[in-house]
């Protein structure tokens, strides 16, 4: 039976006196399909839907063959070997770690998620909780409590993870620190991973496939490349392989008609235009106009180069390669050509010079 | 034996046999009542909430009316018990469970409400099924809800003197409670035993009220 195909697909339809959520998609077999969206856009409604936590749900969900929707059935809930991490973590405050843990444990029926899933010492180890199982949730700082969270619907043995913004909750630095955990997950995981951001970072980092959502409905599916570039994508348009950074104004040249703009990360950035010191504004930076080198150039014309590290090579596609480069937390993309990156030989982790052609500015205000 | 044992004993049993018909038929409604979006709930509410407004020998005379013999209710109970519900403890405890009902009901509800939907749903993602879920995550985040209401009946119960009179009458050993024992002291001019009695049920109503908030200090779910 492991040999046969399993279909997993989601078609709903639910209707509310103000609302309307329409979605038809394809579940991968495994990987981070990102639903992305403005909030109100539909994606928690589309993930509740998925769970049996909405009524009123009309149409087709199948997963790995079993029905779960259909003009006949609605598997409740329970029923759904799902496991669902919420925004907040909801952990039952009045059980420790360790009963938190086995709260799903203990009810799960273990059918086909279980030859898939994971070791549980070998998930405590990954999400870093195995110290804290005799704490009780009060005690846990908000990164300790996503990462139990994450833990406790895994160990359910579920046939697919649905994460609600499970960053959403937390502050930057804490996200920083979370991002990680789910990056390792996503390389170990055997199951397909639904998770909903409004957060194109997080998204990019995550996700392999993603979803588009606009006032209820589905108006892009493809692979994060697409999403990013394809002339049809609702994103392509505002947020395709461009990186945005926040900086304030640092110095003037007024002989060159030049600004200084430090980013909170300690990045400096040169930029065309003399715009007043101590101005906050975002830098934003196309792909296209990012190029990469080993060694730092000595004789250019490019005046803003930034030592990196390649942090993410997204996808290879039509002879080009976009690169994501982290300069000190300050994320940056890079479009450049298979040819170029073979010959660079680069990959994640890499530590390389980002030279930028070009760099916009807007007015953060 | 003391003398006033005996009103002691079955005030006391009668509190108690009170609370464990409250938190039994108490506890479904709060939770009904804590998550129903029926647009009769305010009126489920008001009726609840009745008995704490309602003159107690308002109370009582209705429900003298209801227990009496001559009354459908009353008069089943007689042709299927052989006896009267007034002048009698079975009243006395029906009156009781309808006078002391709000404070039960009232603190539940509101621990229910602060459970919430969320906790419920993060349950049934786990695979709870809704009385599992009830039991393991509602109750027990609940819990000084449970002993507020339980506290508050109890003592509540302890004091009850109009509705006893009207329904139970003065019956010693059957429905003389200590609240009518005193006022029977005081009426025969014995303040000594007035005294010892009134004394013992302050005792006891301080220490119950006292056991409640440093207990309930202590079940505090920290979120």
């Amino acid at each position: 039976m492991s040999e046969a195909i399993k279909n997993s697909s989601c078609d709903i339809r639910l209707k509310r006196a103000d609302f309307y959520v329409e979605a038809n998609f394809v579940i991968p077999e495994k990987g981070v399909l990102g639903i992305f969206g403005h909030s109100g856009s539909g994606k928690t409604s589309l993930l509740r839907c998925l769970a049996g936590l909405e009524k009123d749900v009309a149409g087709r969900i199948e997963v790995n063959g079993e029905i779960w929707l259909d003009s006949v059935n609605n598997l409740p809930i329970q029923q759904r070997n799902i496991g669902y991490v919420f925004q907040e973590g909801r952990l039952f405050p009045h059980l420790t770690v360790l009963k938190n843990l086995d709260y799903g444990a203990s009810r799960s029926k273990a059918c086909d998620g279980s030859e898939k899933s994971m070791d549980r010492g070998h998930l405590l180890d990954l999400l870093n909780i195995g110290h804290l199982l005799a704490r009780y949730p009060f005690q846990l700082s908000g990164g300790e409590k996503q990462r139990v969270a994450i833990a406790r619907a895994l160990l359910k043995k579920p046939q697919v993870l649905l994460l609600d913004e499970p960053l959403a909750s937390l502050d930057e630095k804490r996200k920083l620190e979370i991002l990680p955990y789910l990056e390792k997950l996503h390389e170990e995981l055997n199951i397909p991973m639904l998770y909903v951001s409004h957060n194109l970072d997080e998204m990019l980092r995550l996700c392999d496939h993603m979803l588009v959502m606009k006032q209820g409905k589905l108006v892009f599916s493809g692979s994060m490349r697409d999403v990013l570039v394809s002339p049809d994508s609702p994103l392509a348009r505002v947020d395709s392989a461009v990186a945005v950074l926040e900086g304030t104004v640092s110095k003037q040249e007024k002989i060159f008609d030049i600004s200084t703009v430090h980013t909170t990360n300690g990045n400096r950035f040169q930029v065309p235009g003399l715009m007043a010191i101590g101005k906050r504004v975002r830098l934003i930076v196309f792909a296209s106009d990012v190029s990469v080198t080993k060694e730092k150039a000595s004789d250019t014309s490019i005046l803003n180069i930034i030592k990196g590290r390649v942090s993410a090579v997204l996808d290879k596609k039509r002879g080009r390669v976009l690169l994501q480069v982290d300069c000190n937390q300050d994320v940056l993309l890079s479009l450049i050509s298979v040819k170029s990156f073979q010959n660079l030989q680069l990959s994640p982790g890499a530590e390389v010079y980002i030279q930028l052609k070009a760099v916009g500015t807007k007015s953060s205000e | 034996m003391f003398p006033g044992i005996e009103p002691l004993i079955l005030t006391a049993r009668l509190a108690a046999l009170t609370t464990v018909i409250l938190l039994l038929i108490g506890t479904p409604i709060a939770w009904w009542l804590a998550r129903t979006k029926n647009k009769f709930k305010p009126v489920i509410e008001a009726v609840v909430a009745l008995p704490i407004v309602l003159p107690p020998t308002v109370l009582g005379f209705y429900l003298l009316v209801l227990l009496s013999p001559q009354s459908g209710f009353g008069g089943w109970w007689f042709e299927l018990t052989g006896q009267t519900l007034t002048f009698s403890f079975s009243g006395l405890v029906i009156a009781s469970v309808i006078y002391s009902f709000p404070f039960v009901v009232q603190p539940i509800q509101s621990a229910f409400e602060t459970v919430g939907r969320d906790m419920m749903e993060t349950a049934y993602t786990l695979g709870a099924k809704p009385l599992d879920a009830f039991f393991t995550v509602a109750v027990p985040l609940a819990k000084r809800g449970f002993l507020t209401g339980a506290v508050l009946g109890f003592a509540h119960t302890l004091g009850e003197f109009g509705v006893v009179l009207m329904v139970g009458g003065n019956i010693p050993g059957e429905t003389r409670v200590v609240s009518i024992a005193i006022y029977d002291h005081v009426e025969a001019l014995e303040y000594g035993q007035a005294h010892v009695l009134s004394a013992i049920l302050l005792t006891v109503a301080f220490s119950t009220i006292l056991f409640m908030y440093v207990v309930n200090a202590r079940l505090k779910v920290k979120a």
